[in-house]
């Protein structure tokens, strides 16, 4: 059985549970909007052995009986009403998340491996060892190193190091006349990387890429700079394509939505991946198969168990970009 | 090519071995006094997180991922200039929970947040030269729950306590109680609240602590696993592991000394990543 848990209404869940439906495959919805009567128990043993249910409107499903799980996890919605619902509410997203990171089953994708999104210089270290450039960033608390970098890059932008108020933004003369303002917290800038925006999402080892042309600095604010952004399918080099499959691997996303640009010299740069990928989105402009093949991975034979190769590590939960 | 960053001036401190700790936390400022002086000369420095919230920073990642650091905390009183050079680190513990930044009320949060991520990018950047491996979210270890924790605990081998947790209490076996508590969530960890000794792992050694033999095997692996050198570890009165802790309290001498021992014994070049 196949468990989907988070809103109800949130595309990329919906395009997945349409797909497991089509399919007729034995499927579960925990839906976050609709927790009234929705609850789980978690019975871990003395080895680490972990048992336990969902009971979702009076039906009961062992965890036992789960295979997968694909979970868009959010923050709990505040119900009126009975005043315990929302310390169920928050308890189940906390259970929930606790069973993720440790079920013997494949899950797309579990919290822990999330966390390396919640810093991007940090993210980009792990970007680069699996062979893709990188852009060249400063974060500094500096204004004379930041006015260095610019003079030696020309163009640079900004953005958060964290990911929270995350929008990039040109380092323009209005800017730099404000750099004092970085003495207060240092501040991430990154050379400006010209080129073709590239989103790839990964699903195991499938690979679907989409070309996006718009004028704006960051594509996904298009619309609010006035500017429109166009999406169409496209393909990679099997290089490339072998390069993205290896680093959602190693970061252990089975879907991961990677952000590349390719510059006009021929160079790949990835500027993030992104653990919970809103890829509806991008299915919805290209017709790309993206939901189908979670569906197949998700209904997939094979181990599915715990990784602990490299220490985990955990994120926020964060509406997909 | 732009200049890495301006060199530190003539009589500046780059220490070797850092701490970074919270003001409140007398375990560290304990066991940097203890701590021998390495091979040159040159004993564990200690800097609180406020003051490398409020230093000059440099970090940059380049293009092939490599990432250098230079930190410049505000010079205190007539004492030498500090400089804290990523290329000069041989070692660094960084046990901070709590970091303030300059600015007002309503950026605390995201200021936080962007502090603690600039600290997980520069601790990754030294590779094996941390006393325990930060991940995206904490720069002192990883930012496990106590699950998680205790599920790779049980992967080391090391047994854990056994735990029911509920949405509502009454789905839990053997539970009893009133209806209004039945739709209560339920965990007998929580609840119960069972008594729990701390044991603190130093390299995965249980330290001062004979009662635990057989435990140094798991200890290690768990070490491993959570890339954690010091590791305090919440157990049960049977020894079993209900959660852990990268940025256990130290008290008493055995526990000092052992973390001591452990600052001191950084060689030159040992574990440095490759430039």
């Amino acid at each position: 059985m196949i468990v989907f848990f988070g809103y109800g209404d949130d595309p990329p869940l919906v395009r997945a549970v349409r797909a497991a439906a089509d399919r007729g495959l034995d499927h579960l919805v925990v839906d976050q909007r609709a927790t009234a009567g929705t609850d789980l128990v978690l019975a871990g043993d003395e080895d680490g052995g972990l048992r336990g249910a969902f009971v979702v409107d009076g039906r009961r499903v062992e965890l036992e009986r789960v295979t997968a799980v694909y979970a868009r996890p959010l923050s709990p919605v505040p119900a009126p009403g009975d005043p315990r619902r929302g310390e169920r509410d928050a308890r189940l997203v906390d259970l929930t998340v606790e069973w993720l990171d440790t079920a013997p089953v494949r899950v797309v994708n579990r919290p822990v491996a999330m966390a390396s999104n919640s810093s991007k210089p940090f993210q980009a270290q792990l970007i680069a060892e699996a062979g893709f450039a990188v852009p060249e960033t400063l974060v500094s608390s500096d204004p004379d190193a930041v006015r260095a970098f610019a003079d030696a890059h020309g163009a640079v932008v900004f953005k958060s190091v964290s990911g929270v108020r995350s929008i990039v933004r040109r380092l323009d003369r209005g800017y730099l006349d404000r750099l004092d303002r970085v003495r207060n917290l240092p501040t991430q800038f990154q050379a400006l990387v010209p080129g073709v925006d590239i989103r790839v999402h990964v699903v195991g080892e499938r690979v679907f890429a989409t070309a996006v042309e718009t004028a704006a600095t960051d594509y996904r604010y298009a619309g609010r700079d006035g500017e429109e952004a166009v999406l169409t399918a496209t393909a990679l080099p099997p290089e490339v394509a072998e390069r993205c499959v290896r680093l959602a691997a190693a970061l252990d996303l089975p879907l991961a939505g990677l952000d590349l640009r390719r510059t006009p010299d021929g160079v790949w740069v990835c500027f993030e991946v992104n653990p919970m990928p809103g890829y509806s989105f991008f299915e919805s402009h290209t017709g790309q198969p993206i939901s189908e093949s979670l569906v197949d991975h998700l209904a997939g034979a094979g181990e599915g168990g715990t990784r602990w190769s490299s220490p985990a590590r955990t994120a926020p939960t964060s509406r997909a970009s | 090519m732009v200049t890495d960053r301006t060199r530190p001036g003539p009589g500046a401190r780059t220490p070797a071995v850092l701490v970074v700790a919270d003001p409140s936390d007398g375990g560290a400022r304990a066991a940097c006094r203890l701590a021998p002086a390495a091979g040159d000369g040159d004993r564990p420095l200690l800097v609180s997180t406020d003051a490398l919230a409020r230093a000059g920073w440099e970090h940059r990642v380049h293009a092939d991922g490599r990432s250098s650091t230079t930190v410049r905390p505000a010079r205190s009183g007539a004492g030498p200039e500090v400089v804290i050079d990523s290329d000069r680190l041989r070692l660094v513990w960084f046990r901070g929970r709590h970091w303030r930044l300059p600015v007002g009320p309503a950026d605390a949060d995201y200021a936080w947040s962007e502090f603690g991520a600039l600290l997980v990018s520069w601790l990754a950047g030294l590779g094996d030269r941390v006393v325990n491996r930060p991940d995206g979210q904490r720069p002192s270890g990883p930012s496990w729950s106590a699950a998680r924790w205790r599920a790779a605990a049980a992967e080391a081998s090391w047994p854990v306590a056994p735990r029911t947790a509920a949405t509502s209490a009454r789905l839990v076996p053997g539970w009893r109680g009133g209806p209004w508590q039945a739709r209560l969530p339920h965990d007998d960890l929580l609840d119960d609240r069972p008594t729990s000794v701390r044991l603190l792992l130093v390299d995965g050694v249980p330290v001062g602590s004979p009662s635990w033999p057989g435990r140094t095997a798991a200890g290690r692996r768990l070490a491993a696993l959570s890339g954690c050198r010091v590791l305090g570890l919440d157990l049960d009165a049977r020894g079993r592991v209900l959660g852990a802790d990268p940025v256990p309290p130290l008290t008493g001498r055995s526990e000092l000394a052992a973390v001591a021992a452990l600052l001191g014994s950084t060689r030159p070049g040992a574990g440095e990543r490759a430039a």
